[in-house]
């Protein structure tokens, strides 16, 4: 399509019934009570010019140019600020305010370059636009150096690598700062000085890089001149075209204008009717996509017969070939069972579908599995369990009804940005929070914001410290007795469980660390509150009791009654663009589409006759058993859809032999990744920027992707997954992803309405999305449970055998940052690793002063299983006994260290918790000095 | 793995914490997996939900 321009109302829509009648310019327009009288204007099709109004921000009342006259009132309000009231009449268009209105530009202009052409705002820029509305001819006050004092000599920042701010084209109309304080919530901008004097700054008069931004670009889409620019604009021009797209990169799955100009990517601007995001973005998705065309793009197909020789480029068809003979030949000399795939949450639910399709016929087997084994594995387990589908409950907007939120071992400004700006926003309005984390997030405490409680845990806790919670709930009457009464069953049971006195806050001190009366006060008032919401992430997961703590969650919501309406539920708050969905799709090697077993006669009936093949009845192997196969010899063939198993699951080493001991191993990536340095077979991937299907986020939403550019690798990847399954003899084709959507469509009920035409029409649902609910189902289990009662389940505090002891005495922890994404793949190839080149390691001052540790000193990090170096980062952050590191980069390696110990009931692996010593220098440089070592190609 | 299934269920009686941890596993595990436990735990191991267990695998 041309550039799409979003109608800006200039004020932000007000809830409710249109009850308030106004006449503007003659024409009458009924808008909800509080609606401003610009916003109605431009509901009845009438432009009032401004500058310093824009929907997304609450109205300023700055730059006058938006005045109108109102019968009754006195002089000439502002419109962005004055209230509509019933039977108002406005006048809009006079002379009396133009002259007004050009007056303010002409002082607006007396101060401001006239460098139009040159500017590379040219053409997108409302400085402009209202020049040429307001009529503005000459200036009385001269301009340039004749005007008198000015700003031209205003330095311009350059500092951050993604955006400039040119300080002698700023209006002071203050958008930046308020999209900062309202939109982002991080409050890095400010105006310093008064009147003439006044300009925006960053911090306390700092560079851009060196404040409190965290580049999320909401200042750069405010801005209504040039001042704060892309630098992609600045270099290429403004955009002419738009796609619109969703964000590859966390599980909130932001929707995105990719603004082109031809087939040159300018820049991506978050979308304002994304459902997800609503107009918001973060640094990785509005700026983070140089890595599509990074030099380090693999786009050809190669193979080789030894992880130890070259790599030789070949052709499609002889890849092809040589994969599917490969793959049959180990089958026909070990059996049907010895070969399998991992699906990629990063791959459009179009290709994570042909890839277990691929498993199911082709290959004979339900050796599949996702990524999402390794994080939120558990959450399918434990909501299944309790409320019947594998899901959150809520999207991602309910949060505003929230009035208590608990966020358990989730860290979401760093992890979901764009979701923690809305949770933001609703706790500087009053909401109170509860934050459970044995990290001091920045949640805790930030600017506006304070948590209520900070549950301080010991990590491997968690189920400990919600029974806790629990306790209090049944043992003081909070319980919601009518709603668990017709709602719930198994209740009696589960709350004699946790009513005994071992599971009372003063009883589990001890193993939580967290003081009882801490712990009561904030079950009180998340019981208490009119609306409580849980939102988690892989805090709660990736432990030994990943699923029991989900089960403990949806205990504690459904006994306080905080299930099935807006402002409640539980939320996961998913790793990846597309976890949801790829679980979605039968990536589980126990579940076909739509989270069915395979032992269920009827539904594999479905896709036996569809897919002109049996299914196998018994479940398939998981990743971590694929590895123990591996070793065992019995699994002998992989084929890793996008992702980096070698750095990013746990016990590196234990990975590293596994993968060497298969007799083939495919990677289809962007990238010769870690998991390559072990491969037989290459075949190129594309990224999100190429690809034409569909994400799911966090919240169930199904979002399209849609095609920037061509594939660089000339074959979509769904295409070259049916050409691997036609080359071993299983016929699947599709001319067009469309069709594998409208086969999901065809064979899972919560998928029935979708397609691509639907998703084209409406811009996303959320699924459920059937005849039953054809725009999507925002909140799950509002009239009843999946399952049909929500079922309480006895959560018994097990202890991880991760223990410490006097030779690691430390327990490490893991997660991400900010600007880096995952095992770092796509943003270690972006300017995103300015602000994080290297992992490092973060413990207490204590931890580090009895240590000799001093901050920046190189460490070693060993925990049973291995050691890693570092650099040490001192932080308060941390509880005393605790240690922390990020998993983005391979050269520190995290998951050299973790462990093999994993949930019970998923295995997903316990990656938070590790015991673990730290010593100052590098300690394994001295041990690789004195061992041998197999050197793999590409190291 | 069976050890720290088991370890979820003991608060339960073994005629009811068995069936639980057999549905579980039939449910979860892939068939060379549940054989290697038949093979690898020897009945009685002495430990009663472990062998309810694998029994009513069999």
């Amino acid at each position: 399509m041309t550039l799409l321009r979003e109608t800006d109302h200039g004020t932000p829509a007000r809830p409710g019934p249109a009850t308030v009648s106004v006449t503007i310019d003659g024409a009458t327009v009924s808008v909800p009570a509080g609606t401003s009288v610009m916003r109605a204007a431009k509901e009845a099709g009438i432009d009032i010019p401004k500058l310093c109004a824009t929907e997304s921000l609450e109205a300023f009342g700055s730059c006058r140019l938006c005045v109108v006259e109102i019968d009754g009132a006195r002089g000439t309000p502002a419109s962005c600020t004055t209230p509509c009231t019933p039977d108002m009449v406005v006048r809009t268009q006079t002379d009396r305010l133009q002259t007004l209105r050009r007056g303010v530009m002409e002082l607006y202009i007396s101060d401001h370059p006239l460098d139009c052409l040159t500017c590379s705002a040219n053409g997108d820029c409302e400085l402009q636009d209202m020049a040429g509305v307001t009529g503005l001819r000459s200036v009385r006050y001269g301009s340039g150096v004749d005007a008198g004092a000015n700003h031209f000599d205003a330095p311009t920042d350059t500092s951050n690598p993604y955006f400039q701010f040119e300080g002698s084209k700023c209006i002071v109309c203050s958008r930046c700062v308020r999209a900062c304080d309202e939109v982002q919530g991080t409050l890095a901008l400010t105006i310093q000085g008064r009147g003439f004097d006044s300009k925006v700054v960053a911090g306390q008069a700092v560079s851009f890089m060196d404040s409190d931004c965290v580049s999320c670009g909401a200042c750069v889409q405010a801005c209504p001149t040039a001042t704060l620019q892309e630098k992609t604009v600045v270099e290429l021009g403004v955009p002419t075209r738009t796609v619109l797209t969703t964000c590859a990169y966390c599980g909130v799955g932001c929707s995105f204008k990719a603004e082109l100009k031809g087939d040159q990517l300018v820049r991506m601007v978050p979308y304002q009717d994304g459902g997800a995001n609503e107009g918001h973005s973060c640094v990785k998705g509005r700026f983070a996509f140089g890595y599509a065309t990074h030099r380090d793009r693999i786009t050809s197909p190669m193979i080789r017969e030894s992880i130890h020789d070259e790599w030789q480029v070949v052709s499609w068809d002889e890849a092809i070939a040589h994969t599917a003979t490969r793959l049959r030949d180990i089958q026909s000399r070990h059996g049907q069972g010895a070969i399998g795939a991992i699906t990629s949450s990063r791959c459009t639910n179009e290709e994570v579908y042909v890839v277990q399709k691929m498993v199911r016929t082709a290959f004979g087997n339900n050796n599949v599995d996702t990524c999402a084994r390794v994080c939120h594995s558990p959450t399918g387990y434990g909501l299944k369990q309790t409320f019947g589908t594998s899901a959150g409950t809520q999207d991602f907007r309910s949060v505003e009804e929230a009035d208590v939120i608990l966020l358990i071992g989730a860290n979401p400004t760093d992890g979901h940005p764009v979701f923690a700006s809305r949770m933001k926003r609703r706790l500087r309005q009053g909401a109170q929070l509860i934050v459970a984390d044995p990290r001091r997030i920045d949640l805790v405490r930030t600017p506006h914001i304070e948590a209520a409680h900070h549950l301080q845990l010991t990590p491997g806790t968690n189920v400990a410290l919600v029974n806790a919670m629990a306790h209090v709930v049944v043992t003081e009457g909070l319980v919601a007795t009518d709603f668990v009464a017709e709602r719930c069953e198994g209740f009696d049971g589960w709350a004699a469980f946790v009513a005994q006195p071992e599971h009372s806050p003063e009883a589990v001190e001890e193993i939580t660390g967290v003081p009882a009366a801490e712990v009561r006060s904030a079950a009180r008032l998340f019981a208490t509150a009119p609306n409580a919401a849980i939102y988690y992430g892989l805090g709660v997961t990736e432990h030994s009791q990943g699923s029991t703590m989900v089960m403990a969650m949806a205990n504690l919501a459904m006994a306080t009654g905080n299930i099935g309406r807006r402002g409640v539920g539980v939320n996961p708050l998913r790793g990846q663009n597309n976890v949801q969905g790829s679980c979605d799709m039968g990536s589980f090697p126990h579940e076909l589409p739509g989270y069915r077993h395979v032992s269920d006669d009827n539904v594999r009936d479905i896709y036996s006759q569809l897919w002109g093949v049996p299914i196998l009845p018994e479940p398939g192997l998981r990743i971590p058993n694929m590895f123990d196969a591996a070793l065992d010899g019995s699994f002998l063939a992989l084929y890793v859809q996008g992702e980096d198993v070698a750095q990013s699951d746990p016990n590196t080493q234990h990975v590293h032999a596994a993968l060497a001991a298969m007799e083939l191993v495919i990677v289809q990536d962007l990238f010769l990744n870690e998991t390559a340095k072990f491969a037989h077979v290459f075949l190129p991937g594309t990224s999100f920027l190429e690809k034409d299907g569909t994400f799911t986020n966090a919240e169930r939403r199904i979002n399209r992707v849609r095609p920037v550019m061509a594939p660089k690798t000339g074959k979509h990847e769904w295409e070259v997954v049916c050409d691997v399954a036609q080359a071993m003899g299983y016929p699947m084709h599709y001319d067009h992803p469309s069709q594998i959507m409208d086969e999901i469509a065809l064979t899972t009920p919560t998928f029935a309405g979708v397609s691509f035409r639907h998703l084209d029409e409406v811009g996303s649902v959320q699924w459920p999305c059937n005849d039953a609910a054809p725009e999507g189902t925002p909140i799950m289990h509002v009239d009843g449970f999946v399952r049909g009662k929500g079922r309480f389940v006895e959560t018994v505090y097990v202890p991880t055998k991760e223990r410490t002891n006097r030779k690691f005495p430390l327990i490490l922890t893991t997660g991400r940052i900010l600007s880096q994404y995952n095992v770092g793949a796509q943003t270690r190839r972006t300017a995103n690793s300015q602000w994080h080149e290297e992992d490092v390691l973060e413990l207490h001052p204590h931890d580090a002063e009895v240590r000799g540790i001093v901050d920046g000193d190189l460490v070693t990090l060993a925990s049973r299983v291995g050691s890693t170096v570092m650099h040490a980062m001192t932080s308060e952050r941390m509880p005393v006994g605790v240690c922390y590191t990020t998993f983005h980069h391979p050269v520190s390696g995290a998951n050299v260290v973790t462990t093999e110990h994993s949930d019970w009931a998923t295995n997903c692996p316990e990656y938070k918790v590790t015991a673990v010593q730290v010593t100052v220098g590098n300690h394994l440089a001295a041990e690789e000095s004195t061992s041998e070592r197999v050197p793999v190609a590409g190291e | 793995m069976l050890d720290d299934i088991a370890a979820q269920f003991r608060h339960l009686p073994v005629e009811q914490a068995a069936p639980e941890i057999a549905a579980h596993i039939r449910s979860f595990w892939e068939p060379r997996m549940r054989a290697a436990l038949q093979s690898e735990v020897l009945v009685p191991s002495g430990d009663a939900l472990v062998d309810a267990v694998v029994t009513a695998l069999r």
